[in-house]
């Protein structure tokens, strides 16, 4: 009999896991409001963001190689001349690792590892990793996913903060928000669509520079093979066929398909030599 | 001279004879008897024992009048079904609601003057508090829930006097009858909630609150009657509760956009100091001629009161992003002499826009007592509550800020004068104001 019972409770169980619907439909449209322009938030961006990429650089060490990284900074800045947010300044820097991989930190701060720019075979492929980047930030990718706001400059947050108390809510939030986008850097990963809007941006802006636009795929199917069966941190970049899927989708849809530009690799090797 | 022993707390006073289930016995002189079977109150239920939804608890949730059982995907959520908590939009939410609630009910026609118009008794109750705060936050996998709730809160008054009653006694009816009631009845719950997502659609969590009662009850009368002779009482009621609630529940979304909710809530008392006193002093008895004309006594209870089980089954239908729907079906089960009984609850949601909502909810707060009888005397009172309630909320950023209320209506029976048959006519209305905020972080 207990068998039986065990037997019928495991089986409902199973079935309230299996037959069951995954949908986001509880979502309100209250979560849907999409203004982040105003000051406050900015502030509170590039401020999450500065804490974060303090948080990273505890874990890594900055490349102790000036050449390296002020080329870096010349070509992503070249690039996010591109983007559409004048109010972003961008910081590029190289963390000492072999790991494979990129990262980008809310109010514009970007990071490539040293074992990325090792399989990076030109600065056409660079360009189009940190227009990848640049464009994450430009998106508000992690700003939108863990929906950090402003908390001041209002005068509801102001009259919220007189009935809930204090905003100390606010600010110990704040703190746990940084272990929460640091899961997303480090473990989770984007969304995907939000590194498919990374990509068609990157490549965008990259193209525009004057790179070649299919830079960004032929690093992608290079760089995939670390997706599994390897510790390497690629797997933060799932999905890659997907991605390249999309990519051509791309640049067919903005004339780039077939085209050919710079790639620059001499300037590239001159200038990482690792 | 006079012994007063008690079984049992719960809704005793000192003016109760005797009741069904023998739970108090008062000896007391003839003379004096007799007035307090004519004059004195029964059974008033103290934070309101006879009911079970005393106060919504939440934002959302109490503009939704408390149909909340499927949705409770925020802090909200660890009262109602701590499962839900694990469905929160955010990885941070917080909030805090502060209440205002007043209610009156009104005894109808409990005393007639000499002229043989009816008089009725009215007690008010007003109280101001913060009546829920909650925070949720994601811990790794589970949601992990910080809350505070206070589901009852009373400090009701009646300051009475009526001049020129009827009384039993030929040719000496009562000049004046006097009757002042101060009392104070807090139920608090505090403490963690835990969230489980065993997948996207399925989540168990657990809600383990302290259950804490602080209840005082104060109550006055002083007859004088045409010759000369008056009758004065006091009976002071303190009573201090602890005990733990647990709230165990399950959310289950087995289609898309609708949302089944189960939570079982229970409460256990686990000490419970309670003491009375009473004085009275009458001079209409020959028998308190002189220096024993005061009587005092003082007894404690330690007696746990007991709770029932709450079974909540809901449904909730998420229409669209703007526009959601949910219905709560709440079972308590008999317990000593408080009947089984069904509650229900429906509740609406639609956003007008990004920044403004509306919510809608109907509820029913039904009496745990059984319909009176004319055949007997010292029952409790019957009187079945159906409410409504709204709220506008206001989003902007990553705040909301919500106003509610709710207004609840019942009438029904009850019989205030001691050992006496006679039932009345009683009827009952309160309503809430409530502003909460909201974090989204």
């Amino acid at each position: 009999m207990k068998k039986q019972i065990f037997f019928l409770s495991s089986m409902l169980f199973s079935l309230l896991l299996g037959l069951s619907f995954a949908g986001d439909f509880r979502n309100r449209v209250s979560s849907f409001k999409s203004d982040y322009s105003n000051l406050a938030d900015i502030e509170t961006e590039i401020k999450f963001g500065r804490d974060l990429a303090a948080r990273i650089l505890g874990n890594y060490h900055i490349l102790e190689n000036d050449k390296i990284n002020y080329y870096i900074n010349l070509i992503g800045k070249a690039v996010s001349l591109h983007g559409r947010r004048a109010e972003i300044r961008y910081y590029f820097a190289v963390l000492d690792t072999n790991e494979i991989n990129a990262f980008a930190v809310p109010g514009g701060y970007v990071f490539i590892t040293k074992g990325l720019l090792k399989e990076i075979e030109n600065e056409a492929q660079l360009a189009a990793v940190l227009g990848h980047e640049i464009a994450h930030i430009e998106s508000r990718h992690v700003i939108k996913e863990l929906k950090i706001r402003g908390d001041k400059n209002s005068a509801a947050s102001g009259l919220a903060a007189l009935i809930g108390g204090s905003t100390g809510s606010f600010k110990g939030a704040f703190t746990q928000m940084l272990d929460n986008a640091a899961d997303i850097l480090f473990k989770r990963g984007y969304l995907i669509k939000d590194e498919i809007e990374a990509d068609r941006l990157g490549i965008l802006m990259a193209s525009v520079a004057g790179y070649d636009p299919s830079a960004l795929k032929i690093l992608l199917n290079k760089v995939k093979h670390f997706e599994s069966g390897s510790k390497a941190q690629a797997s933060d970049h799932p999905f890659y066929n997907v991605r390249i899927d999309e990519i051509n989708n791309t640049l067919k849809a903005n004339g780039l398909w077939g085209l050919t530009s710079a790639l620059v690799k001499e300037r590239y090797h001159e200038n990482i030599n690792l | 001279m006079k012994i007063l022993i008690c079984k049992e707390g719960g809704l005793n006073n000192f003016l109760k004879l005797t009741r069904k289930g023998g739970s108090c016995f008062v000896l007391i002189p003839k003379a004096a008897y007799i007035i307090l079977g004519l004059f004195f109150i029964t059974q008033f239920s103290y934070a309101d024992d006879l009911h079970y939804i005393n106060m919504l608890i939440g934002d959302r949730s109490a503009g939704m009048g408390g149909a909340y059982t499927a949705i409770s995907d925020d802090p909200a959520g660890c009262f109602y079904n701590p499962a839900g908590i694990a469905f929160a939009a955010s990885t941070n939410l917080s909030a805090s609601v502060n209440a205002f609630n007043k209610s009156i009910k009104t005894y109808k026609s409990p005393l007639r003057d000499i002229n043989g118009k009816s008089l009725d008794w009215e007690q008010e109750s007003s109280t101001l508090l913060p009546n829920f705060f909650g925070m949720v936050r994601k811990i790794g996998t589970g949601y992990l829930g910080i809350s505070y709730a206070v589901p009852d809160s009373t400090l009701k008054r009646q300051r009475q006097m009526f001049h020129n009653i009827q009384s039993a006694f030929d040719n000496n009816n009562i000049d004046i009858y006097t009757i002042n009631i101060n009392d104070s009845d807090e139920t608090y719950l505090f403490g963690p909630s835990y969230a489980y997502p065993f997948s996207d659609s399925f989540s168990i969590g657990l809600s383990l609150y302290a259950y804490y009662r602080d209840m005082d009850v104060i109550r006055n009368q002083l007859l004088i009657f045409e010759q000369g002779q008056h009758y004065l009482s006091n009976f002071y009621e303190t009573r201090r509760d602890w005990g733990l609630n647990p709230i165990l529940g399950a959310i289950w979304e087995p289609f898309d956009k609708l949302a089944i909710g189960l939570s079982f809530s229970k409460i256990y008392v686990t000490s419970s100091d309670k003491e009375t006193q009473s004085i009275y002093r009458n001079t209409l008895s020959e028998d308190y001629n002189g220096t024993n004309n005061i009587l005092f006594t003082r007894t404690s209870f330690d007696n746990k009161p007991k709770f029932p089980l709450k079974s909540s089954l809901g449904v909730a239908y998420f229409y669209s992003s703007r526009f959601l729907l949910s219905g709560d079906i709440i079972y308590y089960d008999s317990i000593g002499e408080k009947e089984a009984l069904l509650n229900f609850a429906i509740g609406a949601e639609y956003y007008f826009t990004e920044a403004l909502a509306a919510r809608f909810g109907l509820y029913t707060d039904l009496a745990n007592t059984p319909s009176l009888s004319s055949m007997r005397v010292n029952q409790y009172e019957h009187i079945d509550i159906y409410g409504l309630s709204g709220s506008l909320s206001y989003f902007n950023k990553n705040t909301g800020i919500t106003l509610g209320m709710a207004y609840g209506y019942g009438d029904g029976e009850a019989q205030v004068i001691s050992d006496d048959s006679t039932i009345q006519d009683t009827e009952t209305q309160s309503l809430t104001v409530s502003i909460s905020a909201s974090y989204n972080l």
